[in-house]
């Protein structure tokens, strides 16, 4: 096969992919032009994912109707200069690529004018060719108007998500620069529907409410950490939240440095690292932090996306997020055990292989068991994990129950426990079709509000499928000739309430009416914390918990087991 | 509507209808016959045309049918909106009596008319319903208006040339005016004249004193004012005939006087398409829903009330703008406060609602659950450590959120957390709230208890086990067994319904039981209402208190609100100041802006006063801006006069007394006026009203006629306005008339600029951007082109304007024929041509596309006939 020279076209639509991935891209590149030319104000629309029309507007400096033509021009920017300022770069982009990289792949308007100038200029560019350059009636600033986006590249657009999907990247970069520029104001227009908005007032709370909310922004906790780090001078500033905070993934986590949106595994980490014994497995938290740094220390120029940043030295840079964020978290949770320190190997056995990995979840010492203490997560998407074989050794202020295991000592929660017993009981009695219900010697006149009996008569069949046998009796009332049988204990009247009651409450949004009935029931079946158990009813209860389909969380999500491993305790006893 | 006589033949049913229908001649009479709302002859066929309801017929006497046309009574709400949309008043005559033997009793408990709905679901939540009344005197006039779900009542007596404004304002529902009285205002409102005794003097004074249980109406700041009391009086009056329930919902009044508020005329609130959506149309934008950004429906009607009255002093503005500055500042709290907000129930309504004894028991829930909320909005609005100014701007606002906690827990103590929707529900009051209710209870209760322990014992007594007590709507409590222990049945059993397999029964034990239960549940009933009763007129006591609380709640949905809208939009804080400078930089329309595709709107700036430019004569051609440019500067004088901030990027405004305005072509057609006519009236209002003060913006003055009147009309009333000692007010001025820019020669105040134009390769941009002189051309070709003329029409007027320009020295000629300052301008065509004579004539600039065309088609149809008259000659 003969090798031959691209055609300049194919040329430049190749390079462009480097820079141009998505629409989302196209965003962040046109973002970084406006933030360059000084803009107070950066408004975003977003049509069709972006893929039919991106338009980004700024009020910044603008461009003279001269330079319009150079603008487009691959390696054309007014950006840098020089060799040694490729190695100071001060600005957000440098390469001079974004226009002419967009232009290889869409059909691109740019509007512009000065300040200074009255009249606003226009230039289309299609397929890399400048189509028309006119005056046109503008506001000083610049509008960059991109359609049809890889319409020639199908390649590249059958890569594409759907439109949701993209316009979601699109607001999650407009939402990244609304937190990175807190003095200049965003917005983001999807299909004609507001979704981002920021005021730009410069207060870095109020932007953070812009993208999370008012009420995340409120509870974040400031962090503000200026210092020297092996003899660097680093400055940590920023939002991170407080324990009680988190997320599942750790895409909450916002990252710049000087100012610059970027990408850092090592960064990542030191704020992950600060929650260490703090967080739960797999729970990430939110964070925006500017890391201020000497810029001849960094080198932004490692990718043409230029998300990603490459430090001199790396350490003191971590180091110094580290000590920034945990230094605010430790201001507002309770201390942590001395051995749980960052950096120390986490002082807890997993419960399995898989979460070994992760930070893992951290009891509170045992005279701590309050409010305050971290939760074992529901363990959910990991297979079945059963418990092992315990022996129960006490009770603990007639709420817990204390057992030993092969791996250490199991706190056990007597509460979640049995409800979580009871409830996989109710489920396996539906499927063999032989519910319990434990009939009353007299039935019972029950007063119910219009509210509750309106619930009855909804859900009528489902409760007596579970064990109630109810029937109207005048108004405002039913009359009840048997309850479940777990309930068999409770005053009937006072168990038809409770259930009732909690079918609506908000613990149980989401779940179907059928699993709202079992939980109810299950629930207010089970022990109460405060009851003292016989050894005997320990045992049993752990034996029934051994069996259970998932032995980590009642049917409403709440812990039931924390574990500390016989090292974890070898090490808090520093006989390790 | 026709009257019948009752005559001795119709049945019982047909007198009572006529005899009640005699006293209610004028509106649809809806009678409550069972299941139905019925309406007889005029009404009926009135009905069913409103309606599309069928028209039938009933008979009443002896072969006497009379055409009807009835309702269901669960329908009466839908059906009574749209009978009041068609302009009917209706009133409803319900029955007063128990259905029994013989004839039952029939009264008419309301009458609906459009100003006293009540109804929340026929209510727009952010507009109010006023219920006014006008009495006009020579010099003075008397205006009340009561929204009669609010209960917000208030009486201004004002000059009687203003009286007009202030109705256009209010837009009232229903406008009750004296027979004779010629009350002005528009023609649209409902009208329904009062008798004359309404609005006498001594009897409204009685009357409101009255209803206010006070010796004097002084604390009302009404005393002096007679034609403001006999307004009221007679909104009072009204109300009282028509709605006696509603009475009590109407607990204050208050006196304000029209001087305190900025006029804004008709036109003008038209021109500057205030509240209604006009040329930007579409979507339906206006001013107000391009910054309403509130919360509440209390709100709504604030900020709708706020920007039908701009504001005349700094002192009030710079607190409003104070407040809005607090939220502006504070995006955290002014979004806790949006959440907060967005959750408060119509308390104003709720209260009036409660006063006139209309008030279900989650009305109640809901009054609490708002005030209670209350104390969570002031935390949230109370100045924190980190404010280094105090609270500054919404200190008195703070003081004024009064969470009347005596009334929420009064609510709480007595009523359950979650109500029923109805009273007669039961259960609507809490247990241990009153000892009677609660024994009553117990009754029902235990005779419960013993119904459901009747079923072991008759089991036990009758040895049937699957003997059941069972309970249905229709037969109440019974005893089931089934048919094959028919034998086992005591004798003391009734039978009462049969089964497929069972039979049903009742014993004299078990009906005494319900009879306990019934009875008690009767009583129950009663006891309820009485205390509910109770509770609702202690609430309605302080009713004042919650209606204070509840404005303190709108006044801050409002600022917040404006905060809101700033940060969206990036409006900022203008500086007002008492002096008489209007100075706005890239200053942009609020409304247009929104409409245009973003980054399309090109801001400007306004500079006049009093010292410097105080007439800006501003030239360019159609389409080019002009006319947003204009409007755009009368609303950010407007915006900033009701204390919101303004979409610029600074602004120092001297506070004005009025905006004036006089735009474009405008038929009054309704008025049967000509166009030339009503620009002539209105530019004449304009001159007669306007102080130095004023701002007035006049568009297009002078098109409506020939050219040489226009233009000396035009040139007059810039003369005039700039050289009356008594008037030299702020004015923009968009002309055609290039002779016009003349006057920035001669007369010092008056400062020509046009809007920029950018030419490059005879392609023309307008570039929406005002400049300082005045423009050269009027690009009329162009817009031509633009307006998608045929390209044949569009060369050849391009050539002919190119020969018109050469003709002139090579210069166009910028004054016609006969202007005086060239009267030997050189003729370009021969003397004899008709061409020639007419195409001086045009005006280019001022045509419509339409227009132009026509005349281009008159010419060419000349110029050929001269040409073959040349030929022939």
């Amino acid at each position: 096969m003969k090798i031959r020279l691209l055609p300049p076209t194919l040329v430049s639509r190749i390079a462009a992919g480097e820079v141009i991935e998505r629409p989302a891209s196209v965003v962040k590149e046109l973002i970084e032009n406006s933030l360059d030319a000084g803009a107070t104000r950066v408004d975003v629309q977003a049509t069709g994912g972006g893929v039919s029309l991106l338009r980004v507007t700024d009020d910044g400096e603008g461009i003279e109707a001269d330079d319009l033509e150079a603008a487009f021009t691959r390696h054309a920017t007014s950006k840098i200069e020089d060799e040694p300022d490729l190695h100071r770069i001060g600005t957000l982009g440098f390469r001079g690529e974004a226009l002419a990289s967009m232009a290889a792949v869409a059909d691109v308007t740019l509007l512009s004018r000065t300040a200074e100038s009255m009249s606003g200029a226009e230039i289309r560019v299609k397929d890399g060719e400048i189509i028309e350059q006119r005056p046109r009636a503008a506001p000083p600033g610049t509008t960059v108007s991109v359609r049809n986006l890889f319409r020639d590249v199908p390649a590249r657009l059958k890569f594409l998500k759907s439109n949701a999907a993209e316009a979601s990247r699109i607001a999650s970069v407009v939402g990244a620069y609304a937190l990175a520029r807190p003095g200049t104001a965003f917005s983001l227009t999807v299909d004609g529907k507001e979704s981002v908005r920021s005021q730009g007032n410069g207060d870095r709370r109020a932007a953070f409410a812009a993208v999370y909310g008012a009420g995340t922004a409120a509870r974040m906790l400031e962090v503000e950490w200026r210092g020297d780090s092996s003899g660097l001078a680093v400055d940590v500033v920023g939002l991170t939240s407080p324990p009680e905070l988190s997320r599942g993934n750790r895409t909450f986590i916002t990252l710049l440095v000087n100012g610059r949106l970027v990408q850092s595994r090592t960064l990542t980490f030191a704020v992950i690292e600060a929650y260490r014994g703090f967080l739960g497995s797999g729970r990430y938290p939110v964070a925006v932090l500017d890391v201020a740094v000497d810029v001849g220390e960094t080198d932004v120029n490692v990718h043409p996306a230029k998300m990603e940043i490459k430090f001199r030295d790396e350490r003191p840079i971590f180091s110094a997020v580290r000590h920034a964020v945990t230094e605010a978290v430790e201001a507002v949770a309770a201390p942590r055990p001395a051995a749980v320190l960052p950096g120390a190997a986490s002082p807890f056995a997993p419960l399995d292989e898989a979460a070994a990995s992760r930070p893992m979840p951290v009891a509170a010492p045992i005279s701590g068991l309050r409010e305050a203490a971290p939760r074992v997560e529901a363990a959910s998407g990991q297979g079945t994990l059963r418990v092992p074989v315990l022996r129960v050794l006490g009770q603990l202020g007639a709420t817990f129950i204390i057992s030993e295991g092969p791996e250490g000592l199991y706190l056990i929660d007597q509460h979640t426990a049995h409800e979580r017993v009871l409830f996989d009981q109710l489920r396996r009695d539906r499927d063999d079709g032989e519910v319990k219900s434990q009939g009353l010697l007299e039935p019972l006149a029950v007063e119910m509000s219009p509210e509750e009996q309106g619930l009855v008569a909804e859900h009528g069949d489902l409760l007596t499928g579970y064990g109630f046998d109810v029937e109207p009796f005048g108004e405002q009332a039913v009359l009840l000739r048997a309850v479940p049988a777990g309930l068999a204990a409770v005053e009937p009247g006072r168990a038809l309430h409770d259930v009732l009651d909690y079918l609506e409450s908000d613990d149980l949004r989401g779940y179907s009416w059928e699993e709202r009935i079992m939980a109810s029931v299950a629930c207010h079946s089970a022990v109460r914390a405060g009851q003292t158990l016989s050894e005997q009813e320990m045992r049993e209860m752990v034996r029934l918990l051994e069996t259970a389909d998932n032995p980590h969380a009642c049917p409403h999500g709440r812990p039931i087991i924390v574990h500390m491993s016989t090292a974890q305790l070898e090490r808090e006893f520093d006989r390790r | 509507m026709g009257y019948n006589a009752p005559v001795m033949s119709d049945t019982p049913l047909r007198r009572q209808y006529l005899d009640i229908k005699r006293r209610f001649p004028d509106v649809i009479l809806l009678f409550r016959l069972g299941d139905f709302y019925e309406t007889f002859d005029d009404d009926a066929r009135a009905a069913s045309a409103a309606l599309g309801i069928t028209l039938t017929s009933r008979e009443m006497g002896k072969g006497k049918r009379y055409p009807m046309a009835g309702i269901p009574h669960h329908a009466l709400d839908n059906y009574l909106g749209r009978l009041i949309d068609a302009g009917h008043k209706v009133a409803i005559c319900e029955q007063t009596s128990e259905p029994g033997d013989g004839l039952v009793e029939r009264d008419v408990v309301r009458v609906v008319t459009p100003g006293t709905l009540v109804e929340e679901n026929l209510l727009d939540g952010k507009r109010n319903n006023f219920l006014a009344a006008a009495v006009v005197e020579v010099f003075s006039a008397g205006l009340a208006h009561l929204d009669v779900s609010t209960g917000e009542f208030a009486a201004a007596q004002l000059p009687t040339d203003g009286l007009d404004l202030e109705i256009g304002r209010l837009a009232p529902a229903e406008l009750l005016v004296r027979a004779g009285d010629q009350v002005p205002g528009p023609t649209s409102a409902n009208r329904t004249e009062s008798p004359d005794r309404d609005f006498d003097f001594d009897d409204a004074e009685d009357r409101l004193k009255r209803r206010f249980g006070v010796a004097t109406l002084e604390a009302f700041g009404c005393a002096d004012k007679p034609l403001a009391v006999a307004a009221a009086g007679a909104v009072l009056a009204y109300l009282e005939r028509t709605q006696p329930s509603s009475v009590a919902s109407v607990v204050s009044l208050s006196t304000y006087s029209t001087e305190r508020y900025m006029a804004l005329d008709p036109q003008t609130r038209r021109n500057l398409e205030i509240s209604q959506a006009g040329r930007w149309g579409g979507e339906g934008q206006s001013l107000l829903n391009t910054i309403d950004e509130t919360r509440t429906s209390m709100g709504g009607r604030m900020l709708r009330r706020w920007v039908g009255q701009p504001l005349l002093d700094r002192e009030p503005l710079d607190a409003r703008l104070d407040a809005v500055a607090w939220f502006h500042e504070r995006p955290l709290a002014r979004e806790r406060t949006a959440d907060l907000l967005k959750s408060m129930p119509d308390l104003e309504r709720l209260a009036g609602r409660v006063a006139a004894g209309r008030a279900a028991p989650r009305d109640l829930a809901a009054l609490r659950r708002g005030l209670e909320a209350v104390p969570d909005l002031a935390a949230l609005l109370e100045p924190s450590e980190s404010d280094e100014v105090g609270g500054g701007g919404i200190d008195d606002l703070l003081a004024r959120l009064d969470p009347c906690a005596d009334v929420a827990e009064g609510i709480a103590e007595a009523v359950v957390d979650d109500p029923p929707a109805a009273l007669s529900d039961g259960g609507v009051l809490r247990s241990g709230l009153d000892e009677e209710l609660d024994r009553l209870r117990e009754v029902s209760t235990g005779a419960r208890t013993h119904l459901a322990a009747l079923e072991s014992k008759e089991r036990e007594r009758t040895g049937v086990k699957s003997l059941k007590v069972g309970y249905n709507r229709v037969f109440g409590y019974y005893i089931e067994m089934s048919r094959a222990n028919q034998a086992q049945v005591p004798d003391d059993y009734v039978r009462r319904q049969t089964l497929a397999g069972a039979e049903r029964y009742v014993t004299p034990e078990l009906k005494e039981y319900e009879s306990t239960i019934l009875d008690a549940q009767d009583r129950i009933q009663g006891v309820e209402a009485a205390l509910f009763k109770g509770l609702c007129e202690r609430i309605a006591a302080r009713c004042d208190a919650v209606l204070a609380t509840a404005a303190a709640l709108a006044e801050a949905d409002v600022y917040a609100g404006f905060a809101a809208a700033a940060a969206r939009h990036g409006y900022v804080r203008p500086t007002l100041t008492d002096g008489d400078e209007l100075d706005v930089v890239n200053g942009r329309h609020p409304v247009v802006e929104r409409v245009l595709p973003q980054g399309g709107f090109v801001p400007n700036d306004t500079k006049l006063s009093r010292a410097g430019a105080r007439v800006v004569v501003l030239t360019g051609p159609n389409m080019s801006g002009k006319s947003t440019y204009l409007r755009q500067v009368a609303l950010i004088v407007l915006l900033a006069q009701i204390g919101c901030f303004v979409p610029a990027d600074a602004a120092r405004i001297g506070i004005v007394d009025r905006i004036f305005t006089r735009v474009g072509l405008q038929d009054d057609l309704a008025a049967g006026q000509s166009t030339f006519m009503v620009e002539m009236v209105e530019t004449a209002q304009i001159l007669r009203n306007a102080t130095e003060r004023s701002l007035i913006i006049l568009d297009e003055i002078g098109r409506g006629t020939s050219t040489y009147d226009g233009l000396s009309i035009a040139r007059a009333v810039a003369e005039y306005i700039h050289n009356h000692p008594a008037l030299g007010a702020k004015t923009l001025f968009a002309t055609h008339y290039h002779e016009l820019t003349e006057l920035a020669g001669t007369l010092p105040g008056i400062k020509n600029f046009h809007v920029a134009v950018a030419e490059k390769d005879g392609e023309v941009a307008f570039l929406h951007k005002i400049v300082p002189g005045a423009a050269d051309k009027s690009y009329g070709v162009h817009v031509a082109t633009l307006a998608g003329m045929p390209q044949a029409v569009v060369s050849r007027a391009r050539d002919v304007l190119q020969g018109l320009e050469r003709g002139g020295n090579g210069q166009r000629p910028r004054r016609r024929r006969n202007a005086p300052a060239n009267p030997d301008q050189p003729a370009l065509l021969p003397p004899t041509s008709e061409v020639s004579e007419r195409l001086l004539d045009i005006d280019v600039a001022s045509l419509t596309p339409l227009e132009a065309i026509t005349k281009l088609f008159e010419l060419q149809d000349t110029a050929r006939r001269e040409s073959e008259k040349g030929r022939d000659g």
